[in-house]
């Protein structure tokens, strides 16, 4: 029983252990992720100057939606 | 503009040789005199316009309220916070009263949103894409809404943010070591090109028309230098917004309001600030969570115009127009520390954008809607609403 209690406590303690690295190695990839989209941050600059086009894109699909919704 | 000093090309920002570079540089000194012109032009004609009847001239906008709204549309409309608290800072230093003034820098707030949720637009075919990169717009609306139903009420009964951004100005214009008086410096530059205008349309108009005039140029002058700031700024600030927001990565929530101010200060706009973050949040790299911060530094960093805008006031008015500058720093550091500072309050703003981001992507409906109703649909009903009621 007491070998048991042992023996599990070690296990939880390299579980633990592993989750740590697993965290670590998430978090040290989401962060080089991160860092690579705002190096092409330049790429959306275009975006905010022409937010026209945003509501051009938007405009058919809200129509779209506009028409189902009387279609029902 | 020609080649060298073009900010963009095919969607790519142009390299600038160091010439151009110092080139730019010189504009934007340029045009930020411009601006110090403009809005001591707007103060002058108001105050020769409306004379000892500024208040008056006000009373459709006593009801906080019709401030907030008149602050809100005006800034949707014109698409920049900047060029909306420049205006009323220099109607401030012409005669109108700060607590008129206040709704309507709360408004501004708001209005300043709609940028931002209309870049996320552009997500709208990608699906998963879209509903992230809305909410990561809406965030930013939903935090400015809950501010100012906070904010306002205390206005209102306390006259909180008058008091404290009164103390102050009062410091800063009366003490010894840090006085605006002492910054006259600004007076014999900003002063006699806004005299020679003056008394040029003197001559060939009465005083009302003159005044009139002078504000009508005042603003026209802040919408043109503020939109060509902020261009040349955008080109030739993107490699320190990206340096900013590297060093941010992976560090908590102040460094990302800090990040946010920063780059704010240096791109003069929070609507560029917030929509740069919109595709970064819909790509999915970075967590609404994790950008929510830097949308509220965008919020504090954009008040630096209206303080800058300040200090070309000069005479009388001056503590007034500082005082309203000071206002909107004080209201938007508050909100940051009340709302993030209290895990109930900052919740508030995830869930609701989450909330309507999730409704929108089932139905674009409830984002065109959305957009509408806060902007433009509830603004009118409300102002309406209280004309009918005699509020």
């Amino acid at each position: 029983m007491c070998d048991n209690k042992q023996e599990l406590k070690q296990k939880i303690e390299a579980l633990e252990a592993s989750l740590t690295e697993l965290k670590q190695r998430l978090a040290a990839l989401e962060s080089g992720e991160q860092h690579d989209a705002v190096e092409h941050l330049d790429e959306h600059i275009r975006v905010i100057d022409h937010e026209y086009d945003s509501l051009k894109e938007f405009w058919p699909v809200f129509v779209e939606d506009f028409r189902k919704l009387f279609q029902k | 503009m020609n080649d060298t000093t073009a900010t963009q090309t095919s969607g790519e920002i142009a390299q600038h040789s160091p010439k151009a570079n110092w080139l730019n540089w010189f504009k934007i000194v340029g045009l930020v005199y411009l601006l110090l012109i403009a809005v001591s032009m707007i103060g002058s004609g108001f105050k020769l316009g409306a004379g000892p009847h500024a208040k008056e001239l006000f009373d459709f906008a006593s009801n906080p309220l019709t401030g907030l709204i008149v602050g809100t549309v005006a800034t949707a409309l014109i698409q920049s916070s900047s060029t909306v608290t420049s205006i009323i800072v220099g109607l401030v230093a012409g005669g109108l009263p700060v607590e008129i003034a206040i709704p309507m820098i709360m408004g501004a707030n708001i209005g300043t949103t709609i940028t931002n949720t209309i870049v996320s637009l552009g997500h709208v075919r990608q699906g998963e894409e879209f509903r992230r990169a809305f909410a990561a717009a809406t965030v930013h609306d939903f935090f400015n809404l809950l501010a100012v139903a906070i904010f306002l009420p205390l206005e209102i009964m306390f006259g909180v943010l008058d008091k404290i951004a009164g103390l102050f100005a009062g410091f800063l214009s009366g003490a010894d070591s840090v006085s605006m008086n002492n910054m006259n410096f600004m007076k014999p530059l900003v002063k006699p090109p806004v005299d020679f205008v003056k008394h040029q349309m003197g001559a060939l108009m009465p005083d009302t028309a003159t005044g009139i005039v002078m504000v009508v140029l005042g603003i026209a002058l802040i919408f043109g230098v503020i939109t060509l700031i902020g261009k040349l700024l955008k080109s030739l600030m993107v490699g320190k917004a990206k340096e900013i927001l590297h060093s941010a990565v992976g560090r908590g929530p102040l460094s990302g309001i800090a990040s946010g101010t920063i780059m704010t200060v240096l791109v003069q706009s929070s609507s560029t600030t917030t929509s740069l973050i919109v595709p970064l949040a819909g790509s999915g790299v970075f967590s609404l969570r994790q950008i929510f911060p830097f949308t509220l530094g965008a919020n504090i960093g954009t008040t630096v115009t209206a303080l800058l805008a300040a200090t070309a006031v000069t005479g009388g008015n001056a503590q007034f127009a500082l005082q309203i500058a000071l206002v909107h720093l004080i209201f938007n550091v508050l909100a940051v520390v009340v709302i993030y500072g209290l895990p109930f309050l900052r919740n508030i703003p995830l869930v609701a954008a989450e909330r309507l981001a999730e409704a929108a992507l089932k139905n674009k409906l409830y984002a065109g809607g959305y957009i509408l109703t806060l902007f433009f649909i509830a603004p009118l009903v409300l102002i309406g609403g209280s004309q009918l009621l005699g509020l």
